[in-house]
């Protein structure tokens, strides 16, 4: 019997101003859009990230329609700087749900947590990020 | 910055599709809620997706009614998974679509 193995990804969507606008953007997926609202912006993204993940889950979430270098000069530039405190605020995150392997394993494996943090006190023109997992054969 | 280009929404649908074939992809795109559009690129010998095939590549776009032209991102993102420049693809526009 042949073996699988899965790989788990944070899946993490950006909300944030731009100069005259509001954009948002997803990593790994390379999915993006720009808005005149904070709302509008972020209910665009998630009905592009919904749709975008509703065609890797009908050819089973292979690896190379997930890792995708973001094409915005700007939104790279921008995760970069604001990937240090979310890689922080997800580890915490984990180190919390490790507590208890049994939740840790069913929220991260279901695919259906989703979580919604606010950074403004960063000092970042951040607004909102949302982070969820995804399970790929690696 | 991400900012609305002088190509019209309806050219980039045209011009997405007869790109794909000069690249040898077969194009399936789909729509959702009237705006959102996925575009998946097959490789194939054949005009045929063979069955069980995974797209080799694959973008969503939203469609903005108000601005109806297509933002910058966007385009940069079907010039990358199509292997083409910019300018193949407004070169493709100015001459087929004007």
């Amino acid at each position: 019997m042949s073996k699988i193995s899965y790989q788990i990804v944070p899946v993490i969507m950006v909300v944030y101003k731009t100069q005259d606008d509001w954009r948002g953007f997803c990593v790994p997926y390379d999915v993006s859009c720009n808005a005149k609202t904070q709302e509008e912006a972020k209910s665009k993204l998630e009905m592009l990230v919904k749709f975008y993940e509703e065609g890797l889950n009908k050819y089973k979430n292979p690896k190379n329609l997930i890792l995708k270098e973001l094409s915005d000069d700007e939104d790279k530039l921008f995760f970069n700087k604001v990937w240090p405190f979310i890689s922080k605020d997800i580890s915490k995150d984990i180190e919390s749900k490790l507590k208890s392997y049994k939740n840790y394993v069913s929220e991260e494996l279901n695919g259906d947590t989703e979580r919604k943090i606010s950074t403004k006190g960063i000092g970042l023109p951040l607004v909102e990020y949302y982070n969820r997992t995804l399970a790929y054969p690696s | 910055m991400a900012i609305p280009t002088n190509i019209y929404f309806k050219d980039y649908l045209k011009a997405v599709p007869i790109l794909a074939i000069r690249r040898g992809y077969v194009l399936k795109s789909y729509r959702k809620d009237g705006s959102a559009i996925r575009f998946e690129l097959f490789r194939s010998e054949t005009e045929t997706i063979p069955e069980g095939a995974i797209p080799e590549k694959m973008w969503v776009v939203h469609e903005d009614l108000k601005e109806k032209k297509i933002y910058s991102d966007d385009l940069k993102k079907a010039c990358k998974e199509l292997g083409v420049t910019k300018k193949d693809f407004e070169d493709l526009i100015r001459n087929k679509f004007k």
